[in-house]
């Protein structure tokens, strides 16, 4: 099975305490949780850019919600930037009856 | 039959006691603020020489400053975000030139604090991290482009 990645990109925070950015999602119309404590979302690290699917995104062909947020060296979080865009993270079922004729 | 009358003397015994100990409240008020803070305090006395502000930055402790001033007002730029406790105490200058008396420091989750509406509360300030900049692009090689700023740009991929 093979999802082709995609990249997703972002502009650095000019704060110069982040350390590292977050990324939470959700499927619409279910909003994105932020509450660090419930929702602890996955660090993609200092960075500007990252492949998705992320890890524990859901496998699905739809609309998805994705947030990110800019953390600092104690768990303080920024206001999010958000994009919501259909994606395919869903590979094509397996041929089947395979033989030799 | 006694030893179930103590029992109940006890557990009334207990919850009065209960009911009786003081409720401790931390809570503080949140007050996010941009690049910077002002602050002001009260001070009858006029012999003080400048007071010195500190900031206690959250989870870590740290401490930021002594800021300094004159008076009784004070502009405090962002050290680093976080949510912040600030103290301020006075100091006099007592005839030896360079060494001072200080004030123990008044906090601002001390019982004498002022929340903005005036009313005695506790309080913080959140020096806020900015965001990511820019609208967030998800490309694929071939493909379409999707941004944020036209929310979801082009068809689906």
């Amino acid at each position: 099975m093979y999802i082709k990645p995609k990249t997703m990109q972002w502009g650095a925070s000019p704060d110069p305490d982040v350390m590292t950015y977050v990324a939470r999602w959700a499927i619409p119309p279910d909003a994105i949780i932020y509450d660090a404590a419930i929702n602890p979302g996955y660090d993609v690290g200092k960075v500007t850019q990252c492949a998705l699917p992320l890890p524990g995104m859901p496998g699905f062909d739809g609309e998805l919600t994705i947030g990110l947020t800019a953390r600092d060296d104690v768990g303080n979080e920024s206001d999010p930037v958000e994009i919501t865009v259909p994606f395919d993270f869903l590979a094509p079922s397996p041929p089947t009856g395979l033989q030799v004729i | 039959m006694t030893s179930t009358r103590t029992r109940k003397i006890l557990i009334a015994v207990l919850v009065g006691l209960v009911l009786l100990m003081p409720i401790r409240v931390d809570a503080a008020v949140i007050y996010p603020v941009g690049q910077s803070v002002t602050l002001a305090w009260d001070d009858e006395q006029t012999d003080i020489d400048h007071y010195e502000v500190v900031l206690i930055r959250n989870v870590s402790g740290v401490e930021y400053g002594p800021y300094v001033t004159t008076t009784k007002t004070i502009v405090i730029p962002k050290p680093k975000s976080g949510i912040y406790e600030v103290r301020v105490r006075g100091a006099r200058n007592d005839e030896t030139p360079l060494e001072f008396r200080y004030s123990d420091y008044c906090s601002s989750v001390g019982d004498t604090a002022l929340l903005k509406t005036g009313v005695v509360g506790k309080w913080k300030v959140y020096f806020k991290l900015l965001g990511p900049s820019g609208p967030i692009i998800i490309s694929q090689e071939e493909n379409h482009v999707y941004q944020t700023e036209d929310d979801a740009v082009g068809s689906k991929s």
